[in-house]
């Protein structure tokens, strides 16, 4: 009830909107619960959530992020094993000249155990629960837009309008 | 004294001359027999070649057979994700709804592949190992199977809404509990590790684990053929270990790389065995100067405590751990080097 509620809900009502975040598990990862608890608290933040599900691979985040002009990516891993494709992740946006610009939020049971993973798997950070998700994200978004120029970067995408809300600011 | 030796008297609360330990090395077993994953786990014999390798650089008191939860789940019709360098993962769980789950196959060791793999290869280890060594196996709780039989999300509004469903649900994870435990200890396994997630309070609220999960707990470990520890399943539990201080057939307590000894032993009591705690999925990451560090500092700690066993906390070590990380426990456990 609660999900169809913040679903149906203007996303501004409580919070004012803050645009949008891709989420998934990555590539390999079926745990679904705790990126579904993120999405929550990020809605009822402002957020608009294009929640892309599991096993999702390293090119349909990054599509998707450009496609939906998403100001950040959320992945999610419950295992060791498929945290460390994350690592392909981050190849990825360093490969379409992202990174910097288009932050990378990182989550799961995993780097609660292992903090050093972040680092590890290229994050540019995490939460240790889904209610501390919004703060993380806020503030990865805000260094993001703080960071300087885009140029390159909207040139390697290839699109304007594809490019990241943040990246413009 | 014979691993087998040295546990026995730990658990019997007489002499022994060193710590006991094990490690979590399941997967480990494969890369260092040079072994694909895939086939690993589909061959008990090349399991307990695995575990030999294991057995040839750490020397431990304690062998684990397969820990793959996955395989429990399979058993009754989940699709499985394989991975390159761990156990399988739950693509999909086998029912949609609780309901489904009711009136969903019951698999029996005997007469299903997966549940056949993990008690022969429970087989083949206590051939190649019982004589000398401990062979313990990981088994899901009878609390937990039917969040890998209908998913999360499912299981806990079932849980909290429909409890005449939950309840039927639980009997059949009794039923599997109880016939997976009987083939485990035909197969020559000594105890049981069972992870508990749905039955830990930082998972469920203490009134419902109360309510619904310590019944289960208690009727699965009175008629359970072997001795169990209740392993913290992945997070701190060694506040509330008084909550199941009281269930029968418990051989002990593996606590969390968050939990504190003291604070365990305080509430599980003198004689409770508790086990634990460097976080197994970090060994890889772990450099031998704070390993060793770590290690050494925890055995210092708990020279004093006759009832510890070392093991690590969490989940199983990442098969891609360095072998010296193995050495390194067992010469500090064995008092070899300075």
């Amino acid at each position: 009830m609660l999900k169809a509620a913040l679903e149906d809900g203007d996303p501004g009502t409580a919070a004012p909107p803050r645009g949008v975040a891709v989420l998934g598990n990555i590539e390999d990862d079926f745990h679904a619960l705790g990126r579904k608890m993120v999405a929550s608290f990020l809605r009822l933040d402002g957020w608009e959530i294009v929640d892309l599900g599991n096993d999702v691979s390293p090119a349909d985040f990054v599509d998707a992020a450009l496609e939906q002009k998403a100001r950040i990516i959320g992945v999610s891993a419950m295992m060791l094993s498929t945290a460390l494709n994350i690592r392909g992740l981050r190849e990825e946006l360093d490969r379409r000249n992202l990174s910097g610009v288009l932050p990378l939020a990182v989550g799961g049971a995993v780097f609660n155990m292992r903090p050093g993973l972040v680092k590890e798997v290229g994050g540019d950070g995490t939460a240790s629960s889904a209610m501390d998700a919004p703060a993380l994200f806020r503030t990865l978004c805000d260094n993001a837009a703080a960071s300087g120029p885009v140029s390159d970067t909207e040139s390697a995408a290839g699109d304007d309008a594809g490019m990241p809300d943040g990246a413009r600011t | 004294m014979k691993p087998v030796e040295r546990v026995t008297a730990l658990f019997r609360g007489e002499p022994y001359d060193r710590p006991p330990y094990g490690l979590a090395c399941c997967t480990l077993g494969a890369s260092l027999t040079s072994t694909p994953v895939g086939e690993y786990y589909g061959d008990p014999a090349l399991y307990a070649r695995g575990q030999g390798a294991v057995c040839d650089l750490l020397d431990p008191d304690i062998v684990f057979t397969p820990f793959v939860f996955a395989f429990e789940a399979a058993a009754f019709g989940a699709a499985l994700a394989p991975q390159k360098d761990s156990v399988p993962n739950v693509r999909q769980p086998p029912f949609r709804t609780a309901e489904d789950a009711l009136t969903g196959r019951d698999p029996k060791p005997g007469s299903d592949r997966y549940l056949d793999f993990l008690v022969d290869s429970s087989v083949a280890c206590s051939k190649a190992f019982g004589t000398e060594r401990i062979v313990a196996a990981p088994i899901v709780a009878p609390t937990d199977l039917p969040a890998l039989l209908v998913g999360i999300e499912e299981w806990i509004e079932t849980l909290l809404f429909r409890s005449d469903v939950a309840e039927r649900l639980f009997s059949k994870a009794l039923d599997h509990f109880r016939s997976l435990s009987e083939a485990y200890r035909n197969a020559g396994v000594s105890i049981l590790v069972m992870p508990m997630m749905f039955a830990n309070p930082r998972i469920l609220d203490e009134r419902n684990i109360r309510r619904s999960a310590l019944p289960v707990l208690e009727s699965a470990l009175r008629d359970c053929p072997l001795p169990v520890v209740l392993h913290h399943g992945g997070t701190a539990f060694a506040d509330r270990i008084g909550l199941y201080t009281g269930l029968p057939g418990l051989a002990g307590f593996a606590i969390g790389a968050q939990d504190s000894f003291s604070r365990a032993r305080e509430l599980a009591g003198p004689e409770a065995v508790l086990l634990g705690n460097i976080l197994g999925p970090c060994f890889d990451a772990y450099s031998r100067d704070f390993l060793s560090g770590a290690l050494r500092a925890l055995v210092e700690a708990q020279r004093g405590d006759r009832r510890w066993i070392f093991a690590n906390s969490g989940a199983e070590l990442p098969a891609w751990t360095p072998p010296d990380r193995l050495t390194l426990v067992r010469d500090i456990l064995q008092g070899r080097g300075s």
